[in-house]
């Protein structure tokens, strides 16, 4: 159990990054109370919780660490920030400027792996509106004239939602974005989604699961600084 | 019971119920090309399954749900309400497709009961979701952290009076019941008794005979097209349903996302609750397949897959108590048919541990040179043609890879054809290219 009282040294040092990339729940918890009541910086907590989800996800990618790891740390993440947030009212939360529009495609209402993305990506600092399931290509179309996201990312599971890609991308492919006259990036994903679907649907890319398409995201958010 | 049952090995009474199963009795055929059309497909399943001999060929088995409704026009809503348009639907797609064997069109199940139950575990066509689509499963944490004690220590009464009512909406009375145990010595009976008479148990009573009186009806119109399938030479590759005891608790009671953190949070309990699970699983299974007389036990299974956790969690959570399902099922003399979704590269070598001949495993998206590599002359074997082709690709493309994939896991026998999906839709110029390269490419 860490000492709640320890000095900004171990933060430096990684120790909550530590705590939360080995899913040690209330051990981080506990380590984040209590440097907020010793009056550390909720911004740098944060960013060491961020630290450890980087950490959570290079273990996934060297295959330790597998969707059960990746939802046990996406929930640390989610309390940590709940602790976290009251205290830094008016301030940024240190995210990325990136946009990413989610949604389960119309006809299909699975969101497992679309929830377990959304996670991951907010974990990254992207900020992200999720639609939930069963969206239309249309919904998706309305909600970018709001949010102007940089990748619009869509999950599909049945088959028969497969057509609705296809639709999505042409919809977006016809529209553009008024003031760049550029649609944004297209992902998709999905238990039955593979090359086939892809090269069939039009979109930009696809990935393979939840982790892919956030390397996916980072790529194309580091491609297009 | 057979002569000399209590004596048998577990792969002795498969045998007995397989060749029961294989002779087709009790099924009226119209003449005796088709009896023996009929043994010819089941036997090809047997051979294949027992890896006792080879077959002439791989037996070809689609996997589908309301993909053959659609096939004809019919949509899946009509499938759900016209009990009759969906058992002819299925006569003609098992004779006009000549696969080596139907699905089981009961599984489609039915609307009017479910809308009696206000049944929320599931959306399906003209009940949230639209009449062309298929029904969907509704995932939520239906079972709390904290019920886990009453689960472990009573499974049943946890399902019948916390589960029902909290996933069928007309069945929240249910919830008043204090424990049925009262029954047992008359001076404890009162308190049982009492609250049936309670309005809200009453409704939920009143819910079930209703519910109950609309489900036998529906399958009184629909077991005619079932024995018609049977008798047009055509058996069906599921007899029962079971599941995994981990994807019991992870589908229908915690939910994915809860139970993954179980993992980390409660371990122990989550090992208890699927222990308790396993009989009943076992129970469930070949009861269904005895009644029915077909030994096959359809099992999906989804949340073991390569990802969804390690290795070493796949060792103590996943596959503990799926081999004791597998193996239960096996000494009641049933054949676990085990549809494994996703990929399973990882599990491969924990699936060799079994005994030989004993279960089939239908592959999604697994490896099939690595799971012939790995299970051949150990289990049967099945599955891994892309359903994306079938949706997407030419009949060409289809008798190419339908070649390739009996090329690299069909072996000397063992190997059940199939596409890695039940199928909610489908083409009919690829599904036929499919099954005719199957009957072409799949001679041993």
């Amino acid at each position: 159990m860490p000492e709640k009282t320890s000095n900004s040294k171990a933060l430096e040092t990684g120790e909550l990054a530590a705590l939360v990339a080995e899913l040690r729940e209330d051990e981080a918890l506990l380590y984040i109370e209590g440097r907020l009541a010793a009056g550390e910086s909720p911004a740098e907590l944060l960013r060491a919780c961020r630290q450890g989800m980087q950490m959570v996800g290079s273990m996934h990618e060297q295959g330790r660490y597998y969707i059960s790891g990746l939802i046990m740390a996406g929930e640390i993440m989610r309390l940590a920030v709940e602790l976290i947030r009251p205290v830094m009212v008016g301030k940024t939360c240190g995210g990325n400027s990136w946009r990413v529009l989610l949604g389960t495609i119309q006809g299909d209402l699975h969101d497992i792996g679309k929830n377990l993305f959304r996670d991951l990506l907010e974990c990254h600092g992207f900020t992200v509106m999720d639609l939930g399931v069963d969206v239309s290509p249309k919904d998706f179309i309305s909600a970018q004239l709001v949010f102007k996201p940089h990748v619009v990312a869509a999950s599909a599971l049945v088959t028969d939602s497969f057509p609705h890609l296809r639709e999505l991308v042409r919809l977006f492919d016809a529209g553009g974005r008024p003031e760049t006259g550029r649609r944004p990036f297209i992902l998709i994903g999905g238990g039955q989604v593979d090359e086939r679907v892809f090269t069939m649907s039009g979109a930009d890319q696809w990935g393979e699961d939840a982790f892919a398409g956030v390397n996916i995201c980072r790529g194309f958010m580091e491609r297009n600084q | 019971m057979m002569e000399g049952w209590e004596n048998m090995s577990s792969s002795q009474r498969q045998d007995a119920l397989l060749a029961k199963w294989v002779s087709g009795e009790g099924i009226e055929f119209a003449d005796d090309q088709v009896k023996a059309a009929y043994q010819y497909r089941a036997g090809l399943i047997r051979d294949a399954a027992t890896l006792k001999n080879t077959p002439e060929r791989a037996p070809i088995v689609i996997l589908g749900t309301f993909a053959p409704t659609m096939l004809y026009g019919c949509s899946a809503k009509k499938a759900m309400y016209d009990p009759e348009a969906l058992g002819k639907v299925w006569v003609d797609f098992a004779k006009d497709y000549d696969a080596d064997a139907s699905g089981n069109p009961a599984l489609v199940m039915n609307g009017p009961p479910l809308e009696v139950l206000d049944y929320n575990l599931y959306k399906w066509p003209g009940h949230g979701l639209k009449e062309e689509q298929g029904y969907q499963f509704l995932e939520r944490p239906y079972m709390k952290a904290e019920d886990y004690d009453h689960f472990i220590a009573d499974p049943t009464d946890y399902w019948f009076r916390v589960w029902l009512p909290r996933t069928h909406g007309a069945l929240e009375g249910l919830g008043y019941l204090p424990p049925v145990y009262g029954t047992m010595e008359l001076p404890a009976a009162g308190p049982w008794l009492a609250t049936l008479g309670a309005p809200p148990v009453q409704a939920a009573l009143k819910a079930l005979m209703e519910a109950g009186a609309a489900a036998f009806d529906w399958i009184g119109k629909l077991l005619p097209y079932m024995g018609r399938i049977l008798s047009s030479g055509y058996p069906m590759y599921a007899g029962g349903f079971a599941k995994a005891p981990f994807d019991v608790l992870g589908d229908s009671f915690r939910g994915t996302g809860e139970l993954m953190m179980d993992l980390y949070r409660r371990p122990q309990k989550v090992l208890e609750a699927v222990e308790r699970i396993v009989p009943l699983m076992v129970g469930l299974g070949s009861s269904m397949a005895l009644a029915n007389g077909n030994p096959l036990v359809f099992i999906p299974l989804h949340k073991g897959a390569d990802g969804f956790m390690s290795n070493p969690q796949f060792e103590k959570f996943y596959w503990p108590t799926l081999r004791k399902v597998i193996v239960g099922l096996a000494e009641k003399g049933c054949v676990p048919l085990c549809f494994v979704e996703g990929a399973y590269n990882q599990r491969l070598e924990f699936l060799a541990d079994l005994p030989t001949g004993e279960c089939i495993f239908i592959f999604d998206r697994t490896d099939m040179a690595e799971a012939r590599r790995v299970l051949g002359g150990k289990s049967c074997i099945g599955g891994g043609f892309p359903v994306s082709l079938i949706m997407t690709g030419t009949p060409k493309d289809v008798e190419e890879e339908t070649k390739r994939l009996l090329d690299k896991a069909a072996g000397d026998g063992g190997y059940i054809l199939s596409i890695g999906c039940a199928m909610d839709e489908a083409r009919e110029d690829t599904l036929r290219a499919f099954i005719e390269a199957g009957k072409k490419y799949g001679k041993y």
